[in-house]
């Protein structure tokens, strides 16, 4: 059993004739948190898809649990664990609360556990439980975030990928947001963290990366970060 | 109330087949956010092959089983591998001409290989047409019309519970958003998309043999025409309800059955509204039903950037050097072709070019309105027809002169353009196309058949034109007066897209909201643009009317209004030179095909503009710029930088 859950080696990619990514490595390892930042347009959304099989690089590696998954489709990418909550709205809209979630428990468990996972999810999340047959759609931002969220509760992925999830959330949805993240944490899998709240992400994550234009410019500790490093960081999201 | 029953019984059935294809069409547009225009060609093709078979002895649930359980499946993996897999995650229009491709091509290829003129009386399903099994206030019910309407409601039944309570449902549901949201649940997209469109397919095809009998002759035009009565019925279900888009259907079954025991016979208005009845509902739908507006504008896919944008056109390119010589190469190009075509080139084809260049003007107002304005029409040979029996009408009646006959066919059909746009441009893409095809359809069976417009099949003669003491009745005087209409058309439309109406349409193409918020009219410029679209066609349509002495209702038909979307798709909807080569290839391919085959493969012009949606569908930019890029990049390796405009 490798201890890295995640491995880009050697990543390049981009959208047509337009290249996002250029030679991008890394690794992360099982059950750690990991902020994933930099400047708008760096390439944090395109490090994301890569690693759950939305893009296909053009070249380099991808690897899950030490298999390769280089261009494989998402769907079995994401059977072998890696789950990914898209940047905007990452529920389907047209779908009601329900279905949304049951989209993901009926195709991952078997149909009595399925419904357990279910009733777990509305637990947790009383609000969804009380909108379950809402479409989606008409839900406010951090409940479509929650809802989100409550998808991957249920069934623990080794590794989930959160892209943007506190974008213009309010800040106390923000904090719901994060705590959700944690009770992830501390369920065992593994987060990549693409963050604009750079404070935020920093307080949860004990590893860094930051990308700029395409490139990794900084990988390592989190918590050793220099200050150069985190008033740049902090500078270039006047924001947060 | 019993003349009421009575009349409205026998509309059941009709009714039932409305509802069973209007199911099919909301399941594909719920499943794969495809309005599969191609519908109907589908149930053609399944009636058509138990036509056959049951005609060579066999065993009707043996036919069932040939063209229904196995062809129509197949036939719905083969489209879905070979085509609409590609375009799950494209834009509207994309999808609207692949599936108009199919719509061409499935007829074309099904009669190359069952060659076979009309056929008349197609067999029944099981319950056989002329026992009688009971009776409703008078009305004798009869087999085709007892299994018609049982199996329509078990349809309904078994795809409802199917849709809303199982998990394949639910993955096709979720499929219309977003495949790639279905990816990331960890179900295989690919695999719903199969099986959503083999359901679909089965569903066609059992639709086909049902539906056969009860039109009494098997003809591909039935089912193109019948899908605009399915289009209403699905419309009526706001695109999604099951339920509503059945009641629907019957609905327009019953009226339509009413309405032709109540009204006068024997009247244009009265025999052309029965068929037309469809036509006239969905405009009305898509007018008045609220709840449906909202259905149109699709919920947008959040992962819709994942997509690469599309390559900017060659012509977005600019290089000096290069553009001075394909300048210099074209303009050559041009005279070259002017000059063998007044010296040395034969009277029949001089004649054919100038089909190919009146068709050029027809298709330059497709390249005005899809390349520039991403708006898709397809009534552009109606809006042709309408300038044609204007310049003859005037011709006939008034003296008119038909150059002037010509000008005056560019405003008549400009403004008919605009009245049509108006209403349906508020409801997008989709919408708009849909209102043009039942106009287009409308104006077939109704607006066409009068005597002071196409007169019917018999059409009206429309003369040449004359100028002073020139007259072009000659084939080769009026060539260039065709080139020179052409070139009018060419400079009007370049100057549009030059100028300020042209800007805009760029800006609202890439973002309506956006181009909104620094004030640009989104409805001014559309209808502007259509109107514009609508004139050109008028004048190519009397062009081509003139050239031809005359013009028919049936030459400016609605299915060959759908041809010309695919063939200027094919070849180039963004760029003039695309709707010149689309008129050459056209006449040309026409000419070389008709000429030198049999009746059998006479479908094969049908079938390669088919397939070349397919090429569309892959490639948007159309074969002219393809061979353009492929030109560029050779020059580019040779070391020369173009720089390409954002």
């Amino acid at each position: 059993m490798t201890t890295t859950v995640l491995e880009l080696s050697g990543v390049s990619a981009g959208y047509g004739r337009f290249r996002a990514l250029f030679d991008v490595s890394f690794c992360l390892e099982h059950g750690s948190v990991t902020a994933l930042l930099g400047p708008n347009g760096a390439g944090k959304s395109t490090v994301a898809r890569v690693a759950s099989g939305l893009l296909t690089p053009s070249a380099g590696r991808v690897l899950v649990n030490g298999e390769e998954v280089t261009g494989w489709p998402a769907w079995k990418v994401v059977s072998r664990g890696v789950a990914h909550a898209p940047e905007g709205r990452p529920v389907f809209a047209t779908l009601d609360v329900e279905d949304n979630l049951r989209l993901t428990f009926f195709r991952q468990l078997p149909r009595k556990e399925a419904a357990e996972a279910l009733d777990r999810a509305y637990e947790r999340f009383p609000r969804l439980a009380e909108r379950r047959s809402q479409l989606a759609g008409t839900l406010s931002g951090g409940e479509q975030r929650m809802l989100a969220l409550a998808r991957v509760l249920a069934v623990p992925p080794k590794l989930l990928i959160v892209d943007e999830l506190s974008l213009g959330l309010a800040p106390r949805t923000v904090d719901e947001v994060f705590r959700a993240l944690r009770e992830i944490r501390d369920s065992g899998t593994a987060l990549l963290i693409v963050e604009q709240q750079v404070s935020r992400a920093l307080e949860l994550a004990e590893h860094l990366i930051v990308l700029r234009q395409g490139r990794i410019t900084y990988d390592g500790s989190s918590v050793q970060v220099s200050d150069e490093l985190r008033s740049e960081l902090l500078a270039v999201r006047p924001d947060s | 109330m019993t003349e009421f029953l009575s009349f409205a019984t026998p509309g059941l059935p009709y009714g039932c087949v409305f509802a069973l294809l209007g199911i099919g069409l909301v399941l594909t547009y719920q499943t794969s956010g495809v309005f599969n225009l191609a519908f109907g060609a589908q149930a053609y093709a399944s009636a058509l092959v138990f036509y056959e078979c049951v005609a060579h002895g066999w065993p009707k649930p043996a036919a069932f089983v040939v063209s229904v359980v196995v062809l129509a499946p197949v036939l719905g993996l083969l489209m879905d591998r070979g085509l609409y897999r590609f375009v799950r995650t494209k834009p509207v229009l994309v999808k609207l001409v692949a599936a108009l491709g199919m719509l061409i091509a499935i007829p074309a290829v099904f009669e190359i290989v069952f060659p076979a003129g009309n056929l008349y009386s197609p067999p029944s399903l099981f319950l056989s047409p002329s026992v009688v099994y009971f009776h409703i206030v008078g009305d004798p019910i009869n087999g085709i019309e007892l299994s018609t309407v049982v199996l329509t409601l078990l349809v309904v039944l078994l795809l409802s519970v199917m849709f809303h309570f199982t998990q394949i449902g639910l993955r096709m549901r979720a499929m219309a958003e977003s495949p790639r949201m279905v990816e990331l649940a960890g179900v295989d997209a690919d695999s719903v998309g199969m099986a959503s469109w083999m359901l679909s397919s089965l569903l066609a095809g059992l639709a086909g043999v049902m539906l056969a009998p009860v039109f009494g002759d098997l003809q591909a035009l039935n089912f193109t025409t019948l899908l605009v009565a399915a289009i209403a019925a699905a419309a009526a279900g706001s695109l999604s309800s099951l339920p509503y888009t059945f009641l629907g259907g019957l609905l327009l079954g019953i009226v339509g059955e009413l309405l032709s025991g109540y009204l006068p016979s024997g009247q244009v208005l009265s025999s052309g509204l029965r068929p037309g009845l469809p036509f006239v509902v969905l405009l009305l739908l898509l007018l008045f039903l609220p709840g449906l507006r909202r259905r149109w504008t699709k919920v947008n896919d959040p992962l819709a950037g994942v997509d690469p944008p599309p390559a900017p056109l060659v012509s977005a390119s600019r290089d000096r050097s290069l553009r001075r010589r394909s300048r210099i190469g074209a303009g050559a190009l041009v005279a070259l072709f002017v000059v063998s075509s007044l010296t040395w080139v034969s009277p029949s084809w001089v004649f054919n070019l100038s089909q190919a260049l009146a068709l050029a003007i027809i298709f330059l107002s497709l390249v005005l309105l899809t390349g520039m304005s991403g708006q898709i029409s397809l009534c552009q040979a109606t809006f042709a027809g309408v300038g044609a029996f204007t310049a003859g009408q005037l011709a006939a009646h008034f003296n008119v002169s038909v150059l002037a006959g010509i000008v005056v066919a560019a405003v008549v059909a400009g403004a008919i353009g605009a009245l049509v746009a108006l209403p349906a441009l508020r409801l997008g893409g989709l919408a708009l196309a849909l209102a043009t095809l039942a106009f287009g359809l409308l104006a077939d069976n109704i607006g066409f058949q009068y005597s002071w417009s196409g007169n019917g099949q018999s059409g009206i003669s429309i003369p040449r034109p004359s100028l002073g003491p020139i007259n072009f009745s000659d084939g080769r005087a009026y060539f260039c007066l065709i080139v020179v209409i052409l070139a009018i058309c060419i400079l009007v439309v370049s100057a549009i897209r030059r100028g300020t109406t042209g800007r805009q349409l760029a800006a609202l193409r890439g973002s309506e909201l956006a181009a909104a918020s620094i004030g640009i009219n989104p409805t001014r410029a559309k209808v502007l643009v259509f109107s514009v679209s609508a004139a050109i066609a008028g004048v190519g349509g009397a062009v081509y009317g003139s050239l031809e002495l005359g013009a028919s209702a049936n030459d400016f038909n609605t299915l060959l209004s759908l041809v010309f979307v695919v063939v200027v798709a094919t070849v180039g909807v963004y760029t003039v030179d695309g709707a010149v080569g689309a008129g050459l290839a056209y006449v040309v391919l026409n000419v070389a095909l008709s000429g030198n085959l049999t009746l059998r493969w006479s479908n094969l012009l049908e079938v390669i503009f088919g397939l070349g949606a397919v090429v569309y569908a892959l490639h948007p930019e159309g074969a002219v710029e393809y061979v353009k890029r492929l030109t560029l990049e050779r020059f580019t390796r040779r070391g020369i930088e173009t720089e390409v405009l954002a």
